[in-house]
């Protein structure tokens, strides 16, 4: 056996007991959760982070992308509990999110971070978002559509027909 | 001198007798099939009538030509950046109305209904949506309705008239009409090719024809609108614009194209002409009035020396140049002067000529009694048709012009009558041969061709040398071998 050789093994076996350490042995990272729930650090087996889908109303999180395809996880942590959190996430007991991370499952630490960072948010109540927002959304759609609209209104005007009627209701007699 | 060939056409409005057959002919060949059904490459018109599409010659709708815009010529529509800033919002253009929305019956149910206490009839349906619909127009719906309140009267011409002169055109005893038939002039000036935001549209080098790449179509449509005479059509199936070919596989071949082939009145003379392709700008510039005069002043003499010298050195063929000398359009337009471009006051320089009709102009007082040549050229100033009518289909409103062919044409009739009938003094024969600056040998060719001429005197199809044109671009051996019958680009869709 080389010494290259022993190396690598050397390497490997502390790789594994590194991911072998249970996950409650170390406390989650609330500042790397965040980062990890935002987006700003990705999920090492490539899942897409919860902000795609979760908004968190107490931190104003998911207002302006949309985030609302899954509910607010702003009371998550008061409702699942810790255990729950990280059971959802093991599990993927919710169907939508089975496609999403079935062969992308987060790591150990990944979700203890995630645990940290939502417990920080956790204020028990989701405040009520949106109303207003919706109420914009409405009115600027709707400008828009009446603007084009208003381009495109009676754009191509006939000649032929106009002719027609006026030598209609001038004479009451058609040729 | 940049001598260039142009394949140019006369049609002889006298002899047409708006059968249709050109029409057809032409719709049997190109446009039967989906999304082009609407689309008449050759329709014939009846005049005074609002034509095809409904008033096509009104350009403050169309905004089709050129104006001139101080020293330069602009297209109507906008120059380049005007086109960009309409390019997806451009009102001026026909709506499928203004054309007609094209129809069929369904003449299955007549055959086929079930059993009912009413005769089985064949309801139109449209050949667009395939619903039934109720047919209100036609390419040629006014046809032959020189009187109609609408569409004689919204004639763009007549509408230019004089209260006065209209209701002297309507009058019943003095109702009249000719036939108008139109395909695509094939412009020296074409508003259709400027327009062109994608580059698609061209004009062939060696014969002045003008196509429209498909390949290169986006369907933007603005050469729609830039063409005056409304002839470049929009396929409504395939998204690309199509126009008249002056069926150019057929005159490679050797053939008259299939509307002149299949002309019942022998209206229609094809011919090659010799133009000075530097004066196109200058002459595109001229006055509206002097516009015929302008355009007949570019157009070369193919026999002189020095034209033929200055045609080879700009790549023209020996055997285009013999064509040329045998055209029949260079005798109608040049050298008789007898033919005059439609609205050259466009500023397109259309290179299909017509010979204005006199039977719709000869006075009432002269009919049925033939009188001598003062009187007949009298008629001119009492015709039925106000010559500012005819003025300003054939000559920009220059009615010189347009007096002095029917002095010619009188003159013919006159020597001919003379000759036929005989009971004309001579004097009277010399004395029309003067006023229209014609002599006898003239108005002898001028009948002959006219009347007598058979095929391939009337249509002189010039050799079209295509691997010359070839040349141009490619080895013409190379091209024998690699593009066999040409190719196909399907347009990329994304359904």
């Amino acid at each position: 056996m080389t010494r290259q050789m022993l190396n690598r093994f050397l390497l490997l076996a502390v790789g594994l007991l590194l991911l072998a350490t249970p996950s409650w042995a170390q406390p989650g990272d609330p500042l790397r959760g965040e980062a990890l729930y935002v987006g700003m650090a990705s999920f090492s087996a490539g899942g897409a982070p919860c902000l795609a889908c979760h908004g968190i109303a107490g931190r104003e999180l998911g207002r302006a992308a949309g985030a609302s395809y899954g509910p607010d996880l702003s009371a998550i942590y008061e409702d699942y509990g810790e255990d729950g959190i990280i059971d959802v996430l093991e599990d993927l007991s919710f169907e939508s999110m089975v496609a999403i991370y079935e062969n992308r499952p987060l790591t150990d630490s990944e979700k203890t971070d995630l645990v940290a960072f939502l417990g920080t948010v956790s204020t028990g109540v989701v405040p009520d978002i949106g109303s207003s927002m919706a109420l914009h959304v409405v009115v600027v759609t709707a400008l828009f559509l009446i603007v084009i609209g208003a381009l495109g209104w009676r754009r191509l005007q006939g000649v032929r027909r106009p002719l027609v009627e006026r030598a209609r209701r001038g004479k009451g007699e058609i040729a | 001198m940049n001598i260039r060939a142009q394949v140019s056409s006369v049609f002889h409005l006298d002899k047409c007798i708006g059968c249709h057959t050109c029409s057809i002919a032409c719709k049997n060949l190109w446009t039967d099939r989906k999304g082009a059904e609407y689309m008449w490459w050759n329709n014939v018109e009846t005049k005074p009538g609002t034509g095809y599409p409904t008033q096509w010659e009104d350009q403050e709708k169309y905004q089709g030509g050129w104006v001139k815009q101080g020293e330069q010529l602009q297209l109507r529509i906008g120059g380049r950046w005007g086109t960009l800033g309409k390019i997806f919002h451009n009102p001026s253009m026909p709506t499928m109305d203004d054309y007609y929305e094209p129809f069929t019956f369904r003449y299955g149910d007549l055959t086929s209904a079930p059993a009912g206490d009413d005769q089985p009839t064949a309801r139109p349906v449209s050949m667009v949506t395939g619903k039934p619909m109720k047919i209100e127009a036609g390419p040629n719906w006014d046809d032959d309705l020189s009187g109609s309140n609408i569409y004689a009267a919204n004639d763009p011409g007549v509408v230019k008239l004089s209260a006065e002169e209209q209701q002297q055109l309507f009058a019943i005893e003095k109702m009249v009409m000719f036939h108008m038939p139109r395909i695509c002039n094939h412009c020296l000036n074409a508003g259709c090719v400027a327009s062109c935001p994608s580059g698609a549209i061209y004009k062939r080098g060696e014969d002045g024809i003008v196509l429209i790449n498909q390949d290169k179509c986006r369907g933007w449509r603005m050469c729609v609108s830039a063409c005056p005479y409304k002839k470049t059509y929009y396929g409504w199936s395939t998204g690309k614009s199509e126009k008249c070919i002056l069926c150019y596989p057929r005159q490679e071949a050797g053939e008259a194209p299939a509307c002149f082939h299949s002309c019942v009145g022998r209206i229609r003379y094809l011919g090659v002409l010799l133009y000075d392709a530097d004066q196109i700008e200058s002459v595109a510039q001229r006055d509206d009035k002097d516009l015929p005069a302008a355009q007949r002043e570019m157009i070369l003499d193919p026999f002189d020396p020095q034209v033929i010298a200055d045609a080879k050195k700009s790549g023209v063929a020996d055997q285009v140049i013999e064509a040329a000398q045998r055209s029949p359009v260079y005798k109608f337009v040049k050298e008789w002067g007898i033919a005059l471009p439609l609205h050259p006051e466009f500023r397109t320089l259309p290179m299909l000529f017509y010979v204005p009709p006199l039977l719709p102009v000869m006075s009432m007082n002269n009919q049925g009694k033939q009188k001598l040549a003062d009187d007949f050229f009298a008629t001119l100033e009492e015709a039925r048709l106000p010559m500012q009518y005819l003025a300003s289909l054939f000559a920009g409103g220059n009615e010189e012009e347009v007096k002095a062919v029917y002095r010619k044409l009188i003159a013919v009739r006159i020597q001919r009558r003379s000759v036929t009938v005989g009971d004309l003094p001579a004097e009277e024969v010399s004395k029309a041969c003067t006023v229209a600056q014609l002599d006898t040998e003239a108005i002898d060719a001028i009948y002959r061709m006219t009347t007598l001429t058979r095929i391939k005197e009337r249509i002189v199809v010039p050799p079209m040398l295509r691997e010359q044109a070839i040349e141009a671009g490619m080895d013409p051996e190379e091209h024998k071998q690699e593009m066999g019958f040409g190719k196909r680009i399907s347009p990329k869709r994304r359904w």
